[in-house]
């Protein structure tokens, strides 16, 4: 289909686009990549009275050093940040997770402000940014703020941006070289949006017995928010033997809260507009769900620990 | 700062050749290219950005027309199938796809070639592996994918022994 009428605006700074925001009200909405906002506005689920498109605004579109990790502005497209060398050198998690992201001609599009604000089920950049307790940079009408990533992402396709304000950059600190980590997800089809989604880091003691590990799953949790494993600390000290892992998958898997009710009315229903079929549920079942959480888990510990230990 | 409005002048460059129109706000890429240009080689399957039969290139890079505003084209350089080769002079990958069982109908085809032509411009030398990955933003309901697949790979092995020879 095409989209409802409404009017447009292209704006080149981002004052201007929190001007925009502000003098049109609710019912305008921020484009930046369009890979989420066309396609709803096509199926009709979104119709916006006022378009601000924030493609103008250069400056935004960057990837930086920092003190102590990477800052990456909000129209920094999924694309540069797939590319990006300084991505590889600082944050490689993050790197291997955009590869996952949809396919070639949208991550040419898409853009990390975009994603983070859109908050799809099991989208990449939140579990990564979740994981990884990233920062967040709001501007809006009262100026700046700084939202870490647990406090940003709050329900389904929601988070805590106010209605005049606009994400101008995100936040992620350094991998540190002895840092394993892995990104791992499970999709219908390759380049979609995941039913599951799992990004790991670990580091060890000299002895092989985990120092710090974390892990985020994406799609698992009734909130509708990226999801940080807890049952993890139990793994401190120990060594990541199989019955320390079954131990780890059993307790995962009863921590993990994907809400059945919840995910009928979030991605699937989303994307096929209605259609919930039985294939759709099958694959996508809370039950099913909680088991793929703590396998992916696993396997992605698996991964950081032979990162560490230079297998791959 | 300009005020949001419903019409919009732009001046789009297409297979190089500048437009200049006037274009509803709401009016989709791929709609204006082929209603208002009548550049019909553009395909439009699933308009949500899923088939890839709508791709494009846009300032040399692979987009789907259909998640694209026409106004977003407004200054840029957009290349369409039309633009790539002609019936009586086709491009090295639409003769591949001819020569290879690349099609069937056909309806995919144009977004496969774009796709695959941006693709071979950034890597011209590509392994099995990455030439699916490249070509899994696009569906085709005919083939089976695997001529699709041939058709690539013949291309990227004819433009390295190009390249070779070239440089001999
Ligand atoms: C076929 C297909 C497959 C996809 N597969 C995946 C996938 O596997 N994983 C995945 O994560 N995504 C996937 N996507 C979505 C894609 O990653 C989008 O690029 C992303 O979700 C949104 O980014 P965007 O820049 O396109 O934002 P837009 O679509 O322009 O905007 C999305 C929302 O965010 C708001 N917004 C945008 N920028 C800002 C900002 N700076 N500040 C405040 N609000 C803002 C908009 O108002 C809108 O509500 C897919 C899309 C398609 C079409
Ligand atoms: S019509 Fe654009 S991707 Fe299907
Ligand atoms: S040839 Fe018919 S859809 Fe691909």
């Amino acid at each position: 289909m095409k989209p409802a009428p409404f009017e447009y605006l292209a704006v080149n700074s981002v004052s201007e686009a929190v001007t925009a925001l502000q003098r049109y009200g609710p019912n305008s909405r921020i484009i930046a990549g369009g890979q989420s906002l066309m396609q709803e506005m096509n199926l009709r689920q979104t119709r916006p009275a006022f378009l601000v498109d924030i493609n103008g605004i250069k400056e935004l579109d960057y990837i930086r050093e920092t003190a102590n990790g990477l800052a990456i502005g909000a129209l920094t497209r999924h694309r540069t940040v797939e590319r990006s060398e300084l991505v590889q050198k600082i944050c490689p998690l993050l790197q291997e997770a955009v590869k996952h992201i949809a396919h070639f001609q949208i991550r040419n599009r898409g853009t990390i402000g975009g994603s983070l604000s859109h908050n799809a089920p099991g989208a990449e950049y939140g579990v990564v940014t979740r994981l990884l307790d990233a920062e967040i940079v709001a501007v809006g009408p009262d100026g700046e703020r700084i939202i870490p990533a647990e406090k940003f992402f709050i329900g389904h396709f929601k988070t805590d941006l106010k209605p005049a304000e606009m994400v101008t950059e995100v936040r992620f600190p350094a991998l540190s070289k002895e840092t394993g980590y892995a990104f791992l997800e499970v999709t219908r089809r390759h380049g979609h949006i995941p039913i599951v989604s799992t990004a790991a880091t670990l580091r060890l003691n000299p002895d092989d017995t985990v120092k710090e590990a974390h892990i985020a799953l994406g799609n698992v949790s009734s909130k509708g928010v990226p999801y940080k494993v807890k049952a993890v600390s139990r793994l401190y000290g120990q060594k990541l033997t199989q019955d320390v892992l079954a131990d780890l998958a059993k307790a995962i898997e009863a921590e993990v809260d994907p809400d059945p009710h919840a995910d009928s009315e979030a991605v699937f229903v989303k994307q096929f507009s209605g259609i919930t079929s039985r294939r759709v549920s099958e694959l996508s079942s809370a039950t099913y769900r909680k088991q793929v959480s703590s396998a992916l888990s696993c396997r992605a510990l698996n991964i950081a620990f032979q990162r560490i230990k230079g297998g791959i | 700062m300009a005020e949001a409005g419903v019409r919009k002048k732009i001046s789009v460059t297409v297979n190089g050749v500048k437009y200049e129109r006037e274009v509803n706000v709401r009016t989709l890429l791929s709609d204006f290219l082929r209603r208002e240009l009548g550049l019909t080689g553009t395909h439009v399957g699933c308009e949500q950005g899923v088939c890839g039969a709508c791709t494009i290139l846009i300032d040399g890079q692979a987009i789907r027309s259909c998640l694209t505003l026409a106004v977003q084209a407004d200054g840029r350089s957009v290349t369409t199938i039309e633009g790539i080769g002609s019936p009586e002079q086709l491009h090295p990958i639409q003769q591949a796809f001819w020569e290879n069982h690349g099609l069937q109908c056909g309806f995919c085809t144009p977004g496969f070639v774009i796709s695959a032509y941006a693709f071979l411009s950034e890597n011209p030398n590509p392994t099995d592996e990455e030439i699916r990955e490249a070509l899994s933003g696009n569906l085709c309901r005919c083939t089976g994918y695997q001529g699709i697949i041939k058709s690539v790979k013949a291309v990227a092995e004819k433009m390295q022994a190009t390249a070779v020879s070239n440089t001999k």
